[in-house]
C-alpha cells in the first residue's frame, strides 16, 4: 500500500470539489513566503514525504506560525528532516481554528467502501463516536449520518459556537463517497481533522491509500 | 427473479432417502411430508417398503413428473441422486445433507460439483446443510423439522436449522403463525436474496424475519434487502457480534463473518430493523404483523403507577415521542376520573379503575390528535376485568384502526383468558413494559422509513 504524494491528493480532492485547506507545497522558504503573503497568518509548517505517514509523532510539523520570523525559525527547525527523506517537500498551509471533525473510507471484504464521520483529532480513537454508511449515499443518508453520532449537538451552535453548515459537511460525504466508488484503487482515505468554524470547513489532513500493483 | 413456484408450492414430491428408521433425518422427513396435502414419492434402494408404502429404487423409475426432490442421503452420494433428478427433468431439489462447504476443503470440492452439476440441469437448489424449508399457508413440511407451525403471516428465513426448529416449538398453540420458513444452509445456488425476492412478492407474507450470522455477497444483500424492505418490514437478528461470537461463527456456517459495525450500517440503511434477542425478533414480529404503523406520539395508559413510569422511561430511551395531554383531553378526563389519577402521560386511571374507566380513558386518549398508538397495561388487582377489558380493547381498536395499540399484561392464572381474546383479535400483548416499547419503536421506525 502506498500513500498519494500531494499532488496526487490535491488533484482527487479538487475533482471531487472537496474543501482543501488553502495549502501549497515549496522547497524554497522565498517562494514559501511569497504565498503566506497572499493567504495570511497564523500557518502551520509541515514536512510532507511519502514515507512519512505519521507526522506528528516525527515531530514533522509546527503550528501557530504568526510572523516573518517565526516561519523562518519553523523553516530552519524542519529543514533537516526536508534533507534527510527522499521527494520530500515543505508545505505551507492556513491555520483554521474550530472543531475538528472527521470523515474516511474503508473497504469492507462483503459491502464494499465504507464511510465513516466523526468528531476529529484523537476523539475518533477513545470514543469511537462515529456513524458509518455504505457508499454511495444521498444527501438524506448524509444527514442521518451527521446526526447519529452522540457529539452532534456540538456541531449545533454549542455554547457560543457558530453552527457548522451542514449543507456543505453532507456535500464533502456524498463526494467522498461517490470517490471511493469511482476509484477502486484508493484503498483508504482519512481526512482528520476537518476543522469546521461556522461556514468554514476545511480538510486539514487528507491521506489516501492505494493499492501497489493497481 | 427465479421462478421458485417448484419449491414453495409443489404438486409432487420425491423423498430421496426416505426410512423406516426410527430417530432417523429420513423418517422425521417422511413424518413431516405426510402432513401435507402433495402427491409423494418415497425413494430407497435398500427398502421396499417405508411407513407401508412402495418405495422407488430412483427417482428414474417414478412414471409422474415430479416438481421437489428433497434428498437426505450421505453427502457421498448426493452428487448421484442429483444426476438422476436432472434426467427426470425435477424442478427443484433440497439437500438436507450435510458434508459440504463447511466441513473443508474436501466437502468444497464437492460443493462446488454439485454446483457445476445444478446449472448444468437446470435446477433450483435450497441448501446443502440445511433443515428443509416449511410452508404452513401451503400445507408443504419439507424439512426435519419437529413440527409444523400454524400458518400466518410471518416468514422466516434463518442461517441456522435448529434455531428455527425452536421457534416452531415455542410457536405451538399460540397465536403467532408463519407463511414460509426457510433454513437455507450453504447457499450454493439459491441465495438468501431469491428467497427475499420470493417474499417480497408473496400475498401471504406481511413480516420477514432473518437470522444471520454472515451473508455470502454484502453487497448484493444490501441492494436486495434495501429494495424488498421498502414494501415489506424485514427484522434481522445477526449473530457474530463479538470477538469470539465471529469466531463461533466461521466454525458454525461456511460464511466469513465481517465487521458488526458495518452490517449494523448496512442493516440501518437498508431500513432493516435490527433486534438483539431472538425474543425481541418474535416480539416485533407479532406487532408488525398484527398492528398499524405509529404514525404520531405515544399514549401510555396504566392502572399501576409503577409499570407506567417503566414504559415512559423505555420509550424515552428509545427515543419515542411522548405527547402531554391537550386541554380538551385533560378536561374530558377529569370529568370521568377520580382525582386521585395522573392527568399526564403515562395517564394512571388507578388501582381500582373498572373497565368503564379503561373504556372511557382509552378512548379519550385515541381522540387526541398527536396521539398515534397507546400502550395500554393492565397490573392484575382484585377489581381488574381482563376480559371485559379486552373485549373494549378489541372495539375501540376497530373504531381507531389507523392507530397501533398494544396490551402489557403479565399472563397468569386471572389474566389468561383476558389475553387470550386480545390475542385473538391480533391485539399484541407483552409481559414486559420494555417488550411493548420495543415493539412501538418497530411500528414508528417504519412509518418514518416508508
Amino acid at each position: 500500500m502506498i500513500v498519494l504524494d500531494f499532488p496526487e491528493s490535491y488533484q482527487l480532492l479538487q475533482k471531487y470539489h472537496l474543501p482543501w485547506v488553502k495549502t501549497a507545497s515549496f522547497t524554497s522558504s522565498q517562494k514559501a513566503s511569497q504565498f503566506i503573503k497572499k493567504i495570511g497568518f497564523p500557518v502551520v509548517l509541515k514536512v510532507n514525504a511519502p514515507q512519512i505517514i505519521h507526522r506528528t509523532e516525527k515531530q514533522g510539523v509546527i503550528t501557530g506560525i504568526n510572523n516573518q520570523a517565526d516561519f523562518l525559525t519553523a523553516w530552519q527547525k524542519l529543514s533537516p528532516l526536508l534533507r534527510e527523506t527522499r521527494e520530500a517537500e515543505m508545505m505551507v498551509q492556513k491555520m483554521e481554528k474550530g472543531l475538528e471533525l472527521a470523515a474516511g473510507m474503508k473497504r469492507d471484504s462483503q459491502f464494499g467502501p465504507v464511510i465513516m464521520f466523526g468528531l476529529g483529532g484523537i476523539f475518533i480513537e477513545i470514543f469511537q463516536d462515529v456513524s458509518l454508511r455504505l457508499a454511495p449515499f444521498s444527501r438524506k443518508v448524509a444527514e442521518e449520518m451527521i446526526k447519529e453520532i452522540k457529539a452532534y449537538p456540538l456541531l449545533t451552535g454549542f455554547r457560543k459556537r457558530k453552527p457548522v453548515d451542514l449543507e456543505q459537511l453532507k456535500s464533502l460525504l456524498v463526494n467522498l463517497s461517490h470517490l471511493s466508488l469511482d476509484h477502486p484503487e484508493i484503498q483508504e482515505i482519512d481526512f482528520n481533522p476537518i476543522i469546521a468554524n461556522g461556514r468554514r470547513i476545511n480538510i486539514v489532513d487528507a491521506k489516501f491509500l492505494r493499492k501497489v500493483n493497481f | 427473479m427465479r421462478n421458485l413456484k417448484s419449491v414453495f408450492n409443489p404438486q409432487t414430491i420425491a423423498l430421496v432417502g426416505a426410512t423406516n428408521r426410527p430417530g432417523s433425518v429420513g423418517l422425521g422427513l417422511v413424518h413431516n411430508l405426510q402432513s401435507g396435502k402433495q402427491k409423494l414419492f418415497f425413494v430407497n434402494p435398500y427398502q421396499k417398503k417405508v411407513k407401508g408404502i412402495k418405495t422407488y429404487k430412483s427417482v428414474l423409475d417414478i412414471k409422474e413428473g415430479v416438481d421437489l426432490a428433497v434428498i437426505a442421503v450421505p453427502a457421498s452420494a448426493v452428487l448421484s441422486v442429483v444426476r438422476e433428478c436432472g434426467q427426470k427433468k425435477v424442478k427443484s431439489i433440497i439437500v438436507i445433507s450435510s458434508g459440504f462447504a463447511e466441513i473443508g476443503p474436501v466437502g468444497r470440492k464437492r460443493q462446488e460439483e454439485l454446483i457445476k452439476l445444478v446449472k448444468e440441469k437446470g435446477l433450483n437448489l435450497i441448501g446443502p446443510n440445511c433443515l428443509g424449508i416449511i410452508r404452513p399457508v401451503s400445507h408443504l413440511n419439507a424439512s426435519f423439522a419437529p413440527a409444523t407451525p400454524p400458518a400466518g403471516e410471518i416468514a422466516f428465513v434463518s442461517q441456522s436449522g435448529a434455531l428455527l426448529d425452536s421457534v416452531i416449538d415455542q410457536s405451538l398453540g399460540k397465536r403467532l403463525g408463519f407463511s414460509t420458513l426457510i433454513s437455507y444452509g450453504n447457499e450454493a445456488d439459491l441465495t438468501l436474496e431469491d428467497y427475499l425476492l420470493f417474499l417480497e412478492k408473496d400475498p401471504s407474507t406481511k413480516v420477514i424475519l432473518l437470522y444471520l450470522e454472515g451473508v455470502k455477497n454484502g453487497r448484493r444483500f444490501f441492494e436486495i434487502s434495501k429494495k424488498v424492505a421498502r414494501t415489506k418490514p424485514i427484522v434481522v437478528l445477526k449473530a457474530g457480534r463479538t470477538e469470539k461470537g465471529t469466531k463461533a461463527v466461521s466454525s458454525h456456517t461456511a460464511s466469513l463473518a465481517g465487521s458488526d459495525r458495518v452490517y449494523q450500517a448496512a442493516f440501518k440503511q437498508a431500513g432493516l430493523i435490527s433486534v438483539d434477542t431472538l425474543q425481541e425478533l418474535l416480539d416485533v414480529a407479532k406487532g408488525l404483523a398484527w398492528q398499524p404503523l405509529l404514525r404520531k406520539g405515544l399514549g401510555v395508559l396504566t392502572n399501576g403507577g409503577g409499570m407506567g413510569v417503566l414504559t415512559i422511561d423505555y420509550a424515552e430511551q428509545e427515543g419515542l415521542e411522548l405527547p402531554s395531554f391537550s386541554q380538551a383531553t385533560i378536561k374530558k378526563l377529569k370529568a370521568c376520573l377520580p382525582s386521585t389519577a395522573s392527568f399526564r402521560n403515562p395517564l394512571d386511571i388507578v388501582g381500582d379503575a373498572s373497565a368503564e374507566r379503561y373504556q372511557k380513558s382509552l378512548e379519550i386518549l385515541l381522540r387526541q390528535k398527536n396521539i398515534g398508538g397507546v400502550i395500554i397495561i393492565q397490573t392484575i388487582q382484585i377489581v381488574t376485568q381482563v376480559e371485559k377489558n379486552a373485549k373494549i380493547i378489541a372495539n375501540l381498536h376497530q373504531k381507531f384502526p389507523d392507530k397501533p395499540i398494544v396490551s402489557v399484561c403479565l399472563e397468569g392464572v386471572l389474566s389468561q383468558k383476558g389475553v387470550a381474546y386480545l390475542e385473538k383479535h391480533r391485539l399484541p400483548n407483552y409481559n414486559d413494559p420494555q417488550q411493548a416499547v420495543k415493539v412501538m419503536k418497530a411500528l414508528s421506525v417504519l412509518a418514518k422509513h416508508w
